[in-house]
């Protein structure tokens, strides 16, 4: 879906229409999980559920265009992400541990189930970081927003959340677990990777 | 085999890594669709001034847990075909790519083929959705309670959830918050079941002239006239 039908959705929206909020909801939520996910430590859940609440119940009021928007959602995400941090959280997840490995026996659910590890593992692994770098990488790589934008959730200013963005991915760089980690996984799927090659069919 | 020596990071894992955080949505992460909507849906009708106060939180928080799994499982279904076409499409979303690029673009990392611009939402809207695949599970409902302004569709579901729950021969209870929420709209555990009956049996169209009695559901607003009056049930033209 490409922005202009999103900023569609954001007006029905905003005019009450109920699958417009639909559209919006399926487009960003799994984002909001994860960045939840780093917020909290924890399962984002709850802390999800209240952000659209709060969104559902303030976007009549709403005034902007879909950045604006993004910048908008997120905030209330992490205003809600922090509040369950403060109320220390309900379900705290072991966030060292490896993801569960569930795949089943058709390639289609292999490669799904591969796909749905290989996320939580990589949020995880940024879900450890200080919490800065953590916020400032899921902002900008998994909820898309630029660097003004990200500065605009954080409250920072922009070349702070930069500085945040690049020390976190230096040190997921040194991470151990990420050199190894897709020399590992594979085989356990029966997925095949020759050396130096991408995993997907189209490259990185 | 990729491997990087401690002092100098591979950075083809590193891009690895943030393509898979920002990858595909999974079936979990579209659950609770029906939740969300519904709790939109009751938020349009409050007047605009309104605060959701304590019922609205702990609603929806009641909402999450007891129905997300049963009500939302419709929608999820609808919607995996979808997730699971982004999972199969094999390339890292465009958006996802670009970041990297923009992030690595001095060690080679390709631009993005597209000109799609992303979050991370794009994958879960992979496939178009038809008008019948609309998640809009507040449930049949929704009609009356648009006229009538009365039933939140969300106490409707709970009540519904009740109900079937109460005819189980096993015995299973409704999950405990969830029936804080029936509790706290009948204004007591012990009114839930006449509640519901009253309720349900308003959305099955039976018109009631009984007057709540006051001291319930006034956090539902049940004196309050519809706030969009002009609010459309036609469904927004659907994207191509």
């Amino acid at each position: 879906m490409d922005d202009e039908d999103l900023a569609s959705a954001l007006a029905a929206a905003r005019a009450g229409n109920e699958r417009g909020f639909a559209i919006l909801w399926r487009a960003f939520q799994p984002a909001v999980l994860r960045y939840l996910r780093v917020v909290v430590r924890g399962d984002a859940q709850d802390a999800a559920s209240e952000t659209w609440l709060q969104a559902a119940r303030d976007i009549r009021g709403f005034r902007g265009d879909l950045a604006a928007f993004r910048v908008w959602l997120f905030r209330i995400a992490r205003n809600r992400g922090l509040d369950e941090l403060r109320r220390g959280g309900r379900r705290r997840e072991d966030l060292t541990g490896t993801p569960q490995d569930d795949a089943g026996s058709a390639p289609d659910a292999a490669a799904e189930a591969f796909d749905r590890m290989g996320t939580e593992w990589a949020i995880a692994l940024i879900a450890g970081l200080p919490p800065d770098q953590a916020e400032a990488l899921m902002l900008r790589v998994v909820a898309g927003l630029d660097v003004a934008q990200a500065a605009q959730v954080l409250g920072k200013r922009p070349g702070a959340v930069r500085i945040a963005a690049m020390r976190g991915l230096r040190r997921l760089a040194r991470n151990s677990e990420v050199q190894a980690r897709w020399t590992e996984r594979i085989p356990s799927t029966g997925m095949v990777i020759a050396g130096g090659e991408s995993l997907r069919p189209e490259g990185v | 085999m990729l491997t990087g020596s401690p002092t100098c990071p591979d950075r083809r894992e590193l891009a690895r890594l943030l393509s898979a955080a920002a990858g595909p949505a999974q079936p979990h992460e579209l659950a609770g669709e029906g939740i969300a909507v519904a709790a939109f849906v009751h938020a349009s009708r409050q007047p605009p001034a309104a605060k959701a106060g304590r019922t609205g939180p702990t609603l929806v928080r009641a909402l999450t847990r007891a129905v997300v799994l049963k009500v939302a499982a419709g929608a999820a279904v609808l919607l995996v075909g979808g997730a699971a076409l982004a999972a199969e499409t094999g390339h890292l979303p465009d958006g996802a790519q670009r970041r990297a690029h923009e992030m690595f673009s001095s060690l080679g990392v390709p631009a993005p083929r597209g000109g799609e611009r992303a979050g991370a939402g794009d994958q879960s809207s992979a496939t178009p959705h038809g008008p019948g695949a609309t998640p809009s599970t507040a449930g049949g409902a929704r009609p009356d309670s648009a006229s009538k302004g009365k039933n939140d569709p969300a106490i409707v579901r709970l009540c519904q959830e009740y109900v079937k729950l109460q005819k189980k021969p096993d015995g299973q209870t409704m999950d405990p918050a969830a029936f804080r929420a029936l509790e706290a709209a009948a204004g007591g555990a012990v009114n839930v079941a006449a509640y519901c009956a009253k309720v349900l049996g308003e959305d099955r169209n039976a018109p009631s002239t009984n007057p709540t009695p006051g001291g319930r559901g006034k956090d539902h607003g049940r004196g309050t006239p519809p706030a969009n009056p002009g609010q459309s049930r036609q469904p927004h033209p659907s994207p191509p």
